[in-house]
């Protein structure tokens, strides 16, 4: 009859413990799906260590030549290229750096910069060079990148 | 002497006269809503590239789906990865025509052409509203587009939460195109 009382307590532990277990496990997976499904979609390229390193001309050139072969180098990729501004637009509320080509065509990099590179991007000029990290999403007429962040501080100081 | 002169003088003018024909934009925005009862849902993309003839009316709209920015990590990942493939697709293209280009001060156009999305090439019609501006042209306003036309999978358990009609707004705010 004792044995048989202890059995069932213990068996009562090991339920509450097992009952636990499962009220912790699924109350983290909440927590962890929650966060996952709220996290915000910009990408901290500033801290990014795997980084492709190019210039304006190469990764146009590079465009232009093969897109697919291009597209399998530098889409979604952090890419930091260096290049002499052409352009800075602020249109659509965005700030906007334009990188132009050694060769002086019309297709540009643009840079989609992040809100916290403002200060730098009020002290560029047209025909400042600069290393701009982003992500690269691919070619139109010109190479697009976004979440950029300026590199090269000599313009901050 | 004047045969070879005359076609020398008029080369540059008719050159600059197709430069001045012709508008561009590489900052054309393009956003999409979704509005369910159940979460909404909505994206911008700020470098739509897009160029015009004024003249002839003729005018193409390239996107990148990648570029398609949201407000969560995860919507934007299931948008290229499940619905619209972008590595499949990465690319909308619109190519098509302004069907009442003239002098007169009409605000709102019709824009038809062929819209290659997701693999699937449609005919549409849009209606714009034309201003002028400083630099050029704007062109803005709104169409909807059925996810069904374009072949875009939605698995059951989701169908709630995505709008089956897509509301899409765009703003072309074009400039000279110098060649």
């Amino acid at each position: 009859m004792l044995d048989a009382e202890v059995a069932s307590i213990k068996m009562q532990k090991k339920i509450k413990i097992i009952v636990l277990v499962l009220l912790v496990g699924s109350f983290s997976t909440t927590i962890y799906l929650y966060r996952q499904y709220e996290k915000q979609a910009t990408a901290d390229v500033a801290r990014e260590t795997r980084v492709t390193k190019t210039d304006a001309t190469a990764i146009l050139t590079s465009f232009k030549n093969d897109e697919g072969l291009a597209n399998d180098t530098f889409v979604e990729r952090v890419v930091e290229v260096e290049g002499v501004v052409e352009k800075i637009s602020f249109l659509n509320e965005r700030h906007t750096i334009m990188l132009k080509s050694d060769d002086n065509t019309k297709n540009y990099v643009i840079c989609d910069m992040m809100p916290m590179s403002k200060n730098h991007i009020d002290r560029l000029n047209i025909g400042d060079t600069v290393v701009v990290r982003g992500v690269c999403k691919g070619y139109l007429f010109d190479v697009v990148m976004l979440n950029c962040v300026p590199i090269n501080n000599n313009i901050d100081e | 002497m004047s045969r070879v002169l005359i076609p020398l003088i008029c080369l540059p003018l008719l050159t600059l006269g197709q430069v001045n024909d012709k508008i561009i934009t590489r900052q054309g925005q393009v956003s999409f809503f979704s509005y369910t009862s159940v979460e909404n849902i909505e994206a911008t993309n700020n470098q739509v590239f897009s160029i015009m003839d004024q003249k002839s009316g003729e005018i193409a709209v390239q996107m990148l789906l990648r570029a398609f920015v949201f407000k969560k990590a995860l919507m934007q990942e299931h948008f290229n990865e499940s619905y619209v493939e972008s590595d499949l697709y990465p690319k909308l293209v619109f190519s098509g025509n302004m069907l009442d280009v003239g002098d007169e001060p009409t605000i709102v156009r019709t824009v038809k052409g062929i819209m290659d999305f997701h693999g699937v090439q449609k005919e549409i019609e849009i209606k714009t509203k034309v201003e002028s501006s400083s630099k050029g042209v704007i062109l803005h306003g709104e169409f909807e587009v059925g996810v069904a036309d374009f072949n875009i999978n939605i698995p059951p358990l989701l169908r709630p939460n995505i709008a089956k009609a897509i509301q899409v707004m765009f703003r072309f705010e074009y400039e000279p195109y110098e060649e």
